[in-house]
This record gives structure tokens, sequence and C-alpha cells, in this order.
């Protein structure tokens, strides 16, 4: 256990190396397993939507883990990714590498929009961001808006389609949620969230600017599902609105966000690999019992491992430490 | 110890809520390391008060000032770096994060950074740096409120209820942290049942009773106060 003054020079200078290293490692490992998992997996489609999911996830774990506030209404940043991209590379012939970074700042414009959905706090806010998201599929899908959106019809971006770049590119906005994360998670800024997610009154008399810095966490978590729309966008060469509008995506991604483990690293990211997995493994062997299957892994989940794996994680280690300091 | 300085200054305040008075028209003036005691049976208005200058609620009607600066109806956040802290009534330290952490919080929002073994050698919880909170004792997370207020170098502390549920060696170990902060030159306001406690700690009191202060004084004196008894020891509630 350190001393208490080796503490407080842990704080003030940061213990660079390890700050550096963490973050890097779990970064770097779903970077190398999507390597290798494409020439072990033909199926490049699905690992890119796992990647697509972890992001998700991650963006889930920044707002939701970290100060407490859950957005069903999530995948309207997704949609907006996804048809900002889709809109700049169409018009303007954007490269979709950039669309894909523009997709990302225009879901942070629109989570800076909704910023007023913050007076809302518990289910009210839940519901509320579900609302505007609803509310901006609804703009989006208008016929009478077909000359912008292309309305109910959808963006046909196949002319832009390249396999190998938006696996690449999926990837690597996955290790960059993660890297999002492991920052949020290791600074000053996420222990000032964290904060905020235990008594937000509490933190603004520990002279927090509590607003400012949910809107932090709000902007990096609204940029990650915008670009994760966009990738899906380039990947999947033809989309609906209510592909890229679908609240699946939010309920999808805080599953496994929670399964994982909120407010850690890894939690999400193994949370959407283990429950994409068995989701695509029940869909394609047995599709009658999908939704049977699946809720039955939910409700496990909760009963017995109400804070993720990394919780349940925690529990083990925590009881063999305890076993072992017993023994000695 | 001085006790020359004016710096907390709260002229006519009201707070209203759907239409109920809780405060009422309440002055008062606090100097540079005094200490003042702030009572009142139950839903006189106290923790309205605190909860008033300290941002919670914006005031209806009056002023508050801190060294001059107006900080009525600021944010929380900016009156907690202005200078205004405070503990609460059921301590309230954040779960998820250690003792060291929680005074980390507020010290990185500080504007003069204090060491944190500092703060908390000061309060007594240096040996429980890295422990969650709960294994920290009620009385420790008391302290904990407290430090986490030190770490941004206030000028004024309002402690509420802080000796309710302690033993008696608690109490004096408290009134003594209490009369170190003073020394310091910071000003409490004590919100406190236990009059044995309060003789120990303040100069003088303030009386609030049905959101109205009734009496400023010494406490010897307030004990003595027809309108202090009869609102303590029951009567008509008409102050």
């Amino acid at each position: 256990m350190p001393k208490l003054d080796d503490l407080d020079l842990t704080l003030e200078t940061g213990s660079k190396g390890k700050k550096l290293i963490s973050p890097a490692i779990a970064a770097l490992v779903p970077i190398v397993a999507f390597a290798v998992g494409v020439h072990l997996y033909s199926n490049e489609l699905l690992l890119t939507y796992m990647a697509i999911y972890i992001a998700l996830a991650q963006g889930i774990n920044i707002i939701y883990g970290f100060t407490g506030y859950l957005p069903f209404g999530y995948f309207g940043f997704f949609g907006v990714g996804a048809y900002a991209s889709g809109l700049v590379m169409l018009d303007y012939n954007v490269p979709p590498v950039l669309a894909v970074i523009i997709g990302g700042v225009a879901g942070a414009l629109v989570g800076a929009i909704l910023l007023p959905l913050f007076r809302l706090r518990g289910a009210y806010f839940a519901i509320g961001t579900l609302a505007a998201s609803e509310a901006i599929y609804t703009i989006i899908s208008n016929p009478s808006l077909q000359s912008i959106t292309n309305g109910p019809y959808g963006l046909n971006l196949a002319g832009f389609y390249s396999s190998g770049t938006a696996y690449g590119t999926a990837i690597a906005l996955a290790a960059l949620s993660i890297l999002a994360t492991s920052f949020v998670r290791s600074s000053k800024f996420g222990l000032t969230l964290k904060a905020i997610r235990d008594d937000s009154y509490s933190a603004s008399m520990a002279g927090v600017n509590v607003p400012r810095q949910r809107f932090y966490a709000w902007l990096i978590a609204a940029a990650i599902a915008g670009m994760a729309g966009s990738v899906f966008g380039w990947s999947t060469s033809v989309f609906y609105p209510q592909a890229v509008f679908d609240p699946a995506l939010s309920v999808l991604a805080i599953v496994f966000a929670l399964f994982g483990g909120v407010g850690t690293i890894w939690g999400p990211t193994i949370g959407t690999v283990v429950l994409y997995a068995i989701y695509n493994a029940i869909g394609v062997s047995n599709p009658q019992y999908f939704q049977l299957i699946y809720g039955m892994v939910i409700v496990l989940l909760v009963l017995f491992a109400p804070r993720g794996l990394a919780g349940f994680w925690n529990y083990i280690t925590t009881k063999i430490t305890t076993v072992r300091a017993k023994n000695d | 110890m001085t006790e020359s300085k004016s710096l907390l200054k709260i002229e006519n305040l009201t707070t209203i809520f759907s239409g109920f008075k809780a405060l009422n028209d309440v002055s008062l003036e606090l100097f540079q390391g005094q200490a003042l005691g702030l009572v009142g049976p139950n839903g006189s208005g106290k923790t309205t008060l605190v909860n008033t200058v300290c941002g919670l609620y914006k005031p209806a009607h009056g002023h508050i000032t801190l060294e001059g600066l107006n900080i009525t109806g600021k944010r929380p956040h900016d009156i907690a770096r202005a200078g205004i802290n405070r503990t609460f009534q059921i301590p309230k330290p954040f779960r998820d994060l250690s003792v060291y952490e929680n005074v980390a919080v507020s010290s990185i929002h500080s504007k003069n950074r204090t060491s944190i073994p500092e703060i908390l050698r000061k309060v007594n919880l240096a040996d429980c740096a890295n422990y969650p909170i709960e294994k920290l004792t009620a009385s420790q997370q008391k302290r904990l409120d407290l430090a986490r207020a030190l770490a941004l170098d206030p000028k004024v502390i309002f402690v509420d209820e802080l000796a309710a549920g302690l033993t008696p060696t608690e109490l004096t170990e408290v009134a003594e942290m209490l009369a170190n902060f003073r020394q310091n030159g910071i000003a409490l306001i004590v919100v406190e049942h236990l009059m044995g406690f309060l003789e120990q700690v303040v100069d003088s009191v303030f009386v609030l009773s049905a959101g109205k202060g009734i009496f400023s004084g010494s406490l010897r004196d307030a004990l003595s106060d027809e309108e202090v008894k009869r609102v303590f020891l029951g009567g008509a509630h008409d102050a």
C-alpha cells in the first residue's frame, strides 16, 4: 500500500508510465484480436459490427458508467453520424475516413443541442433522450426532406465501399473508444465524473462545475456514437433511416456495457465480445429460441452478476485474497 | 485569533418554497475566525439557511456577500470556490472513491491547493487515506466532509450537526479541531442541538424560529432570553 505522502505525489505528477502503458495495452489487444480474427473467421462484416458495438458500449460506459446518466436515446447520435458522414460523402465526395470524423463532430453537435436534457434525472432523462432521438429520426426520414436526406429511402454508399478500409476504421474506432475510456478512468476528469455520479450536489460543493464536466463526458460519448454510426453506414453501404435510428442499438449497447461492467476499461469490451458472439450464434443456430435464450442470459446476469463480469471478477479476486490472508 | 474582518454578510435573506417562507428576512454577519452557533428547533430554517447560502436554493429576496463580493444566487461550485463550504447533517462522501480520492476531488478544483496528506492529518484521517468509505465510522465520515471542505481553502465553513452521535472523546477531539481551524482564520457557523458542545466551540449564537432570526448574542444570554426559552420549551410558534 503506498504511503500517504507518495499518494500526494502521484496525484500531482501522475505515474505517467503506468498511465500510458495500461491504456495502450487495453487498446492494442482488440486491434491485434480483430486483425488476427478476420483470418480465422471469414465473416468480416460481423466482426466490423462487433467493433462498432464495442465503441458504442464504451460510449455508454463513459456517460453512464462515469456519470450515472443512462441515455436510452443513444442511437440518435449513431443515426446522425451515419447520415452526416453519408451525406458529405455523397454530396461533397469527402473521403470516407474524413467523413467518419465529420460524423463524430455531427454527433457531438447534436449532443450539445440536446444538453438541456440534463435538467432531467433518472428515468426521465432516459426517456427524454429516447424522445429526442425519435424526433430526429422523424425529421430525417420525412419524405418532404427527400431532397436533403433522401427521406425514408435511406442512403446508398456502395460507391465508397472498401471492405478492408472500413474494417480497419471500425477497429481503430473500437481502440479509440477504449483509449477514451482509459483516459477518463485514469484522469482527474474521471475522478470528478465519479464524484458527480455519487452525489452531484456534494461534487459541486467540492468545487466541481457539474454541468460543464457532465457536458464534456456527454460530448465524448456522442462523438463516439456519431463515428460508430458513420462506420456502420459506410460498411453497410445501403441503409434506411430505421436501421440507423433503431432503439435496439441503444438497448444492445447498454446490455453489453452492463454485462461486462460499467466504470471499467475492459468490461464493456469483453461484454460486447461475449454477448454479441452469443447473440449471433443463437440467431444462426436456434433462431426460434433466440429471444428466450438471450432473455435468460440477461436475467441470469442481473441476478448473479449485477455489477457485470468485472464486478464478478473483483468479487472472486477479493475472496481469494481474503482466504489467502487468513491462511497466512 | 482575530475577529475584526467581516467575512460573510447575510442581509434580509428570504427563501420561499411554494408560498411558504422557510427563511424570513434573516440578517447576520460573521467575522474572520469567529464561531457562531446556529440554533433553533426542528423546522426553524437552519438547514434552509445553510442550503441557501451554499447555493442549493435560490433566495427570493436579500443579499449574501463574502468579503464584499456578492454571491447571492451563485451556483454551488462558484460559492465553494469563493470560500464558503459546508459539511452535511448526514455525511455525503463519494462512496466509490477512497478517502484520499474524496479529498482529491476538492483539491484539484481549488485555487490554492493544499497538500492532501496535510489536510488528512488536520482531521485525523491520515491513517485512513486508502480506506474505502464503508470502512469509515460515522465520526470519520463527518471528518471527511470537513477534509473536503478544507481542501478548497475555505474562509467560512457551515458545520451541520457534526456532534450528533459522537462519543465524549470524539466530541473533545472535534472541538479541538474546530478551534484549530479558527486559529487559522476560518470562520465557522455551527448548526447544533447539543448545547454542551456549542458552549465549547462557539463565541455567540444566532437563534432561528419559524424562519426568523429571534436572537443574536452569547449562548449564556440566549439561555436566559424569554423568547428563546418559549421557542425551545414549547408554546405558540408565532415568532
